[in-house]
Parts: C-alpha cells; structure tokens; sequence
C-alpha cells in the first residue's frame, strides 16, 4: 500500500494578502508579480484597435500567446448577430404571465394535428 | 445646539444607492481576485442603473461560483451544477427574455467539466454575460491544474503541467460569441469599462477575467 502513496492534496496555511492592482495604459505591457512571487505579462490592445474583424482577433491572441503574454481588452464584437432569442421568436411576456388561452391550444387544434397524421 | 443634517447619500440615475447593489460577506480569502471581481461588477450595474430585480445570477460550482452570493442580493441566484449553468442560464433566458442574465464561472467549471455546455452556449448567441473568474487552478479543491494552466506550470508540489491551455477567449470567438474580452481583476478601470460595455451588449458576452489566487498561481515563470 505504502509503495503506491501519494499526495493528493497539501493542508497549508493562506495568509492574508493585500489585493493586486494594476493601471496601465492602451499598447502598453506591464509585469505583474502575483502573491506567491510568479509573473504576468500583460499587454493591453491599442486604442485604436478595431474589435469588428473577427480574424484579426483571432491572430492577436495566437500571437499574444506566442509571446508569452497575456491580451487583455475586447478583442471582437458583433452587434448584428440575431440571439437565439430572436431566432425562436420568443415573446416579451415572461412565459409565465401567458394566460392559458395562448399557451394551450384547445381540443379544435388536438383535432387538426390528429387529423393531418392520419 | 445645532446639528449638521447628514449628507444623501449618491445615488444613481434609478434612484439606487450602491448598498442596493450589496452581497453578502465573502468568504473567499483576503486578498483574492475574485473578490475584486464582484466589487466591479457592484460598480458596474449600479453605474448603468440596472435594476437589481431584473439581474438573474448564474453559475456552477467552485470559489468563482459561491462569488455571486457577495453581490447583488436583491437579485435573482441560482448556484447550479458543476459545469451545467449554461443550461439553467438558457432555460431562464427562454422563460423571461427580459431579465438580464449574468453567468459566473471558474476556469475548472467552464473549461473543464462545463466545456460542452460553454461550446454550445457560445454558437448561440443568448443574451448572457459570462464571466470566467480564472486563476488556472481547482482552488477549492487545494490548487490542482486546471485547463486554462500554462504548459510548463509548476505546482508548489513539483507538479508539471505538461498540458497546452484552452484559451477560451479564441474558443469563444470561433464559436460566434459576439462580445469576447479579457482583463485582469486588479485592473479596476479596464474591468469596470469592459463590464459597462458588457451589460450594454445584446448577445452573448465572453469575459475571461485571469483572477488572483493565494495559492500559487500557475505560470511558467513560476518556474
């Protein structure tokens, strides 16, 4: 038993830390050193990055990443995609306010699926 | 003798003062990123002015998870399954297209055991805003790698990750989420802005949030 031991999990003190701050500006990087002495390279995108082109998002992180760096800032959006919502022309109402006689179709409806399968 | 009457206090354009927009105590660890986190996103819907009662929030399990009891506590909450709040944040979107859904999730809850419901979340394009609070370990379960860790991580432990990240903001963007961002939780100005442009935002939204821990962070040069 012994020979096959291991140590899942370390019971360890968490001493109290003050919380991480940084400011830095657009097209800059900043390091910053994290409790336990680590780094992060930040990078923050440039003003004038356009958030629109979804391939040159895709290009920025992949270079980030290769860099060693961590991008931040908005990368991509689309303000003309239809949700999901929209697609399944839900109503406004909350589902739950509907009164019965839109969320029940009646006997007359029950009627004409039956009669259209058989 | 005279007293001075106090001063109102500063309210925002619905009338709210920021204590409505207040949670309970955290009980995270001092000084973790997370914390930080929540205190932006109380600034950042009080700023805008929503209405408490119309925010629904979300989410799975893990430290980021228990986050959405320490704001906001006149909202709606559902802490759900590990990994399943996308199904739960669909559900109550399809239920009532009028609230405004806020899914908080860890990096190990999203990437991880979630990643399915997060791929399928993320082609949908639902009105939700989807924070990762991500540290790059299981904090609750003592800091093991998660899937976000960068190759060549090292544990305190002397534990290597040999395992290349998910980077979840490509991810997202790849699969038609159509707002994708990542900031730090010490950064409070860009955060704040991102969180503000977010709630504004009418789709699904992808902040990845790379989030403190006090236990050692996964980094190669941690190394």
């Amino acid at each position: 038993m012994k020979d096959h031991e291991e140590t899942l999990q370390e019971m360890s003190f968490v001493p109290h830390f003050e919380e991480i701050d940084v400011e830095y500006d657009p097209g800059t990087t900043v390091s910053v050193t994290m409790h336990d002495g680590s780094h992060l390279q930040l990078r923050k995108l440039e003003e004038d990055y356009d958030p629109t082109n979804r391939i040159a998002a895709m290009t920025r992180l992949s270079e980030a990443h290769d860099k060693g760096e961590v991008l931040t800032g908005i990368f991509y959006v689309n303000t003309k995609a239809p949700s999901v919502l929209d697609m399944l022309n839900m109503v406004d109402e909350p589902l739950a306010t509907l009164p019965e006689s839109l969320t029940r179709p009646g006997r007359e409806a029950l009627e004409a699926a039956m009669e259209e399968l058989r | 003798m005279a007293t001075t009457p106090a001063a109102e206090p500063k309210t925002n354009h619905i009338g709210l003062t920021v204590i409505d927009y207040k949670g309970g105590k955290t009980t995270l660890c001092a000084g973790c990123g997370h914390n930080a986190i929540s205190e932006r996103i109380i600034e950042a819907m009080y700023e805008m002015g929503v209405q408490p009662e119309r925010v629904a929030k979300l989410s799975g399990i893990g430290c980021s998870s228990k986050s959405p009891a320490y704001f906001m506590n006149r909202s709606h909450s559902f802490n759900s399954v590990h990994g399943r709040m996308p199904s739960v944040a669909t559900g109550a979107m399809l239920a009532n297209r009028n609230l405004l859904a806020l899914g908080v999730s860890g990096d190990g809850d999203t990437a991880s055991i979630g990643i399915g419901q997060f791929v399928h979340l993320m082609r949908r394009n639902l009105p939700l805003i989807y924070i990762i609070e991500d540290n790059g370990v299981y904090g609750l379960t003592k800091g093991q790698f998660s899937a976000t860790a960068d190759l060549g991580s090292k544990l305190k432990s002397g534990v290597i990750n040999d395992l290349p990240p998910i980077d979840t903001c490509g991810l997202a963007i790849e699969l038609g989420a159509t707002f994708v961002g990542r900031s730090f939780s010490g950064d409070k100005r860009q955060l704040s802005t991102m969180l503000k442009a977010a709630i504004a935002h009418h789709g699904t939204v992808m902040l990845d949030v790379v989030s403190t821990i006090m236990r050692a962070r996964p980094n190669p040069t941690n190394m």
